[in-house]
């Protein structure tokens, strides 16, 4: 049985104006996500990876496009309703981790479940035992690895059970070993939430894990799509 | 607490320098201001006391405008309204033997059984005080600043009389608080020591509301002579407000001044706070934290520092209060009333709006960057440029809001010529619109320099030269403020300077007698010096002519006003410079008595001119005389009428003078000529002899006190600014530690990077102070052709005055220079391993 369709993007743009010049990042993009598929997004640099989840992720908005999630036309949306967005549905993966510094690895995961009102328990305890953070629950950012890092991260994104999950290069910082390993528990971690995963990636590990690839090039997909 | 407001608490914690630097700024500013309040309330309450009496309870006061108040009038007074209570009180200014002028004491003479009889408790030995002549009462803090117990003996200057100190108390029972520097005696101690017999200064009378007191004080009112008035304390307390006003707006505006440049230093420490933490707000809302949320949290922290700057501010504020309330208190004694001013403590109402006024000052100055940290997109937010970008975006803004602020300076000079508000407003523009226009032009000269210096400079002068210009965005706000309040010290002293050349100036044309002969501050006393005196002065060898000068208020046209009738040989009248009027057509007209001249603060504030006509109330009915000329005068800021000696004596019939003028013969023996007038004048204890150079003198040093405070005042915005550019300096090196540290990585040595980083501030400072003087100067200018002409109707010319360029400046760039050194060696510390490190 096919999944339901949880966001639809349809003729995505993005163009950025400068002083004396345009130029069109993503160029009328269509793009459907599934309940719990996972898709990979590669490309090479420039091709308009990140911008292309900055806008599903509702972080920016297109020149032009729609963008539909579980029906709703995000166009029409005011800031506080793409941060209500963010908050409840969405849960974000930075290359660059992007940890509060000011809040312990706990602190941190449990940022979006204070967020959304929900409570800490059993939720918490459980994504920092299925990442292996438990040991390091009281230490700051500053006080762990790249990889904790990350898998910090990833936790801070699965744990209030967002039904999207957005992956900006989220093994770009670390060393083969220990990005497989993240990987593994990401994808994991992911589809035990019943999450659909969006990632932007270089890695060939993660490509051959994703239910379809994405290839952008130039602002555009690249058929066919696998 | 959530974790929102925990991590922003811990931030804070983790930039305990920057938030207490933050706290300093903002209390120090509060500080000044409630500092400022505190002694100006202190100041009115003495001035309160001493309008109601020395028992505190007077609610109208009789008194004689030309001075002399008999106590046969007391008897009439008491036959009339025995209810009221009469109580007599003559006082004047008296001087410790073997002291100066700085310690001299207001003796204060009462009646005893009448105050006992208006429902007072006398709180010391009663019979004593009565019965034995010459004993004396005086407070706690003037018997230690003296030295003197109970029962000491105290002598005075140029009187055989000596006081017995019969008890020392704080206050008089059931009454006021008995005044810093008030000998009080008997009355008929007084009459004897002041040489004035069956004199006094007033009569106090405490007036129930009844249904007939109003009807019982017109009948009093129609059975008092001429010179005598009854009025109320309150009407002189107004008037004594009214008097005080100017004096009172400087200092506001001086205290808001720092006020402004501590809101500046506020400003900037709100805006690193944020834009340190800007990416931290981009990770905040891309995890769905609202803009409202993140402005909140912003709100938030800028509500904690003000409140804590606040309290702070509130004791430092009290502290200074303290240290204001001599200088000022003797401002207030050498220009405007006798008594002293005890700084009281700051009352709950003050010390809240002192808080109340840290906290908005910080709510608005977190407006500006939570508005910029809450409004960009998450996505754009979290890049470097973007943020750039808006942070240039801001700094065109801030340059168009400055231009704005200058063309509302312009606009108020030009829309309002008399208005002093409209010219402290304008003031206040300017300086705005200089911090905010001031970034860009350092930038501007900078870059001149770098383009035509560069190529000659060495690596680290190069390096920095470029670096300075990169970091005017963040510590443009900081440098600004700190040449305006540099420009602000450069602008007072300019004007401090040029009006004290004025004065000086006007003393030297004015003060044309080789000596003069007057009681000490003693505008009210009965005048002391009678025709008999004249004669025995005139009589002295070696005197060649003598003038004479009398002071007294008079209603009129314009109220009560204040009239001096002068008696001027040919030689004083040219010590008199017209502003308007022919000397050659004035004085004949003035002689005859045809016409009054007048100051030119009195033509300023009652907008008279040349042609115009005054009214005079005269013991022999009213009196309309022309103006026939204005006169330049610095010595009293409410305005004068000059009238001729024998209008005064036609009109008041009077011969008495507060003050006479010895001229000596050519190349007689001055010192010869002075023991020859103490001798002259030796049956009168409180007159005194001074030579024009010592009156010079002591006018230039009462001048010297009046302006201290706006010292301390201007060292304070310094202070500020200091801080604040430290400030901004510390954030500034910590944000581009990742940059020195790359710099170290590449092979800067520590030496080279030090020499860059101080260099760095070097150059900006040396942009900033070279501003600061064209602004100071321009500030100077306001003040002297705007603010001053406005307050007290004083015109002068500008002088360029070297100390009051080169301290500020040379202070500004030891400040810039001092306040890098902690945050440059600070950064040099930190090993380049870890500033390269991500997280």
């Amino acid at each position: 049985m096919t999944a339901a369709c949880i966001l639809r993007a349809a003729g995505l743009s993005k163009v950025y104006r400068g002083a004396t010049d345009r130029h069109a990042v993503l160029d009328g993009l269509d793009l459907e996500i599934r309940a719990g598929e996972f898709i990979a997004v590669i490309g090479r640099s420039g091709s308009g990876k990140s911008t292309l989840l900055n806008l599903v992720g509702q972080m920016d908005t297109p020149s032009a496009g729609r963008i539909e999630f579980a029906g709703l036309d995000t166009g029409a949306w005011d800031d506080d309703a793409r941060t209500r967005f963010r908050r409840r549905e969405l849960g974000f993966v930075f290359q660059a981790y992007n940890l509060l510094p000011t809040l312990t690895v706990r602190e941190n995961i449990a940022l979006p479940l204070e967020l959304n009102g929900l409570p800490f328990a059993p939720r918490l305890a459980a994504i920092m035992q299925a990442l292996d953070l438990v040991a390091l629950g009281d230490r700051y950012p500053d006080q762990i690895s790249g990889g904790e890092q990350q898998r910090t991260a990833i936790a801070r994104a699965l744990v209030h059970a967002p039904p999207l999950v957005i992956a900006d290069e989220p093994t770009g910082n670390l060393d083969q070993d220990t990005a497989l390993d993240v990987i593994r528990l990401f994808e994991q971690a992911a589809r035990e939430a019943g999450a659909a995963l969006l990632m932007a990636t270089h890695s060939t590990e993660m490509v051959g894990r994703a239910d379809r690839v994405l290839t952008l090039r130039h602002g555009r997909l690249e058929a066919p799509e696998r | 607490m959530t974790l929102l407001r925990r991590a922003s608490l811990r931030y804070l914690a983790r930039h305990r320098s920057q938030c207490l630097l933050a706290i300093s700024g903002i209390a120090l500013g509060v500080a000044i201001v409630i500092g400022i309040q505190a002694t100006q309330l202190a100041a009115r309450a003495a001035f309160a006391d001493a309008l109601r009496g020395v028992f505190g309870r007077a609610t109208h006061i009789i008194q004689a405008t030309d001075g002399v108040l008999t106590e046969a009038i007391l008897g009439d007074v008491r036959r009339l309204v025995p209810t009221f209570r009469p109580t007599p009180v003559l006082d004047g200014n008296v001087r410790l033997a073997g002291t100066q002028t700085a310690t001299s004491l207001r003796l204060v003479g009462i009646e005893p059984v009448s105050a006992a009889t208006a429902g007072q408790r006398i709180g010391f030995p009663l019979i004593r005080f009565m019965t034995e002549p010459g004993t004396a009462v005086l407070n706690r803090s003037t018997a230690r600043r003296l030295g003197v117990r109970e029962g000491a003996t105290i002598k005075l200057a140029g009187s055989a009389a000596a006081l017995q100190v019969i008890a020392v108390v704080d206050a008089l029972p059931g009454a006021a608080r008995l005044t810093d520097d008030v000998l009080l005696v008997d009355i008929a101690t007084a009459q004897e020591v002041l040489a004035s017999p069956g004199r006094l200064s007033r009569i106090e009378l405490e007036v129930t509301d009844t249904p007939s007191t109003a009807a019982a004080l017109a009948q009093l009112r129609a059975e008092l002579p001429v010179t005598v008035e009854l009025a109320s304390s309150g009407r002189d307390l107004a008037g004594a407000r009214e008097l005080t006003r100017a004096f009172y707006t400087n200092l506001d505006a001086l205290s808001l001044l720092a006020l402004l440049v501590g809101a500046f230093m506020i400003y900037n420490t709100m805006a690193f706070l944020v834009v340190q933490r800007q990416d931290l707000f981009a990770r905040l809302r891309a995890l769905g934290v609202t803009a409202r949320a993140i402005a909140y949290q912003i709100a938030g922290e800028a509500l904690l520092l003000g409140c804590l700057g606040g309290i702070l501010g509130v004791i430092l504020g009290h502290a200074l209060a303290v240290q204001l309330s001599g200088p000022l208190s003797q401002t207030l004694t050498d220009h405007y009333f006798s008594g002293g001013t005890t700084a009281l403590p700051v009352s709950p109402g003050l010390a809240a709006a002192g808080v109340a006024l840290a906290v908005l000052t910080t709510l608005v100055a977190a407006l500006h960057p939570a508005w910029q940290a809450a409004r960009l997109p998450p996505a754009l937010a979290l890049t470097r440029s973007a943020r750039e970008s808006a942070a240039a975006a801001s700094f065109a803004w801030s340059t168009r809001f400055g231009w704005l602020a200058a063309l509302a300076a312009g606009g108020l000079l030009v829309a309002s010529a008399q208005s002093l508000l409209a010219g402290f407003a304008a003031l206040g523009a300017l300086i705005v619109a200089a911090v905010l226009l001031v970034p860009r032009l350092i930038a501007r000269l900078l870059g001149c320099i770098d383009h035509a210096l560069a190529r000659h400079l060495p690596v680290p002068e190069r390096l920095a030269l470029k670096a300075g210009r990169r970091s005017l965005g963040r510590i443009g706000l900081a440098i600004a403020a700190l040449m305006a309040a540099t420009a602000t010290s450069v602008g007072v002293g300019l004007m401090v300077g040029s009006f004290r050349t004025a004065v000086g100036d006007w003393l030297e044309q004015l003060l044309r007698a080789d000596f003069y002969v007057a009681q000490d501050g003693a505008d009210h006393a009965p005048p002391p010096i009678d025709e008999r005196l004249m004669e025995r002065l005139r009589a002295v060898p070696d005197v060649a002519v003598t003038s004479r000068v009398r002071r007294l208020d008079a209603a009129g046209t314009t109220g009560r006003q204040r009239i001096v009738a002068y008696d001027l040989p040919a030689q004083a009248r040219a010590g008199f410079r017209f502003i308007a009027g022919d000397p050659m057509t004035i004085w004949p007209a003035w002689s005859r008595g045809a016409a009054v001249v007048i100051s030119e603060p009195y033509a300023w504030h009652h907008r008279l001119a040349l042609g115009d006509e005054v009214e005079l109330e005269t013991p022999q009915g009213p009196l309309t005389l022309p103006i026939a000329g204005v006169y330049q005068d610095y010595g009293n800021e409410r305005g004068v009428i000059a009238i001729a000696w024998t209008t005064y004596t036609r009109h008041w019939q009077d011969q008495r003078a507060h003050g006479a003028g010895v001229y000596m013969r050519h190349g007689a023996d001055r010192a010869q000529l002075r023991l020859a007038l103490e001798r002259a004048t030796a049956t009168l204890p409180t007159l005194a002899v001074a030579s024009n150079g010592e009156l010079r003198a002591r006018a230039l040093a009462v001048f010297d006190r009046t302006f201290a405070i706006t010292d301390v005042l201007t060292l304070f915005a310094s202070v500020i600014a200091a801080l604040g550019v430290f400030n901004a300096l510390l954030a500034l090196h910590l944000e581009r530690a990742r940059e020195y540290a790359v710099m170290r990585a590449t092979g800067c040595s520590r030496a080279e990077l030090r020499r860059c980083l101080y260099v760095q501030t070097v150059w900006v400072a040396l942009a900033a102070v070279v501003l600061a003087i064209p602004l100071g100067t321009a500030i100077a200018l306001l003040l002297i052709e705007v603010i001053n002409v406005r307050s007290f109707g004083w015109s002068m010319q500008l002088g360029w005055h070297t100390e009051a360029v080169v301290l500020p400046t040379v202070l500004a760039l030891g400040a810039a220079l001092a306040a890098t050194v902690y945050p440059a060696e600070r950064a040099l510390t930190i090993p380049p391993a870890a500033a390269l490190r991500d997280e």
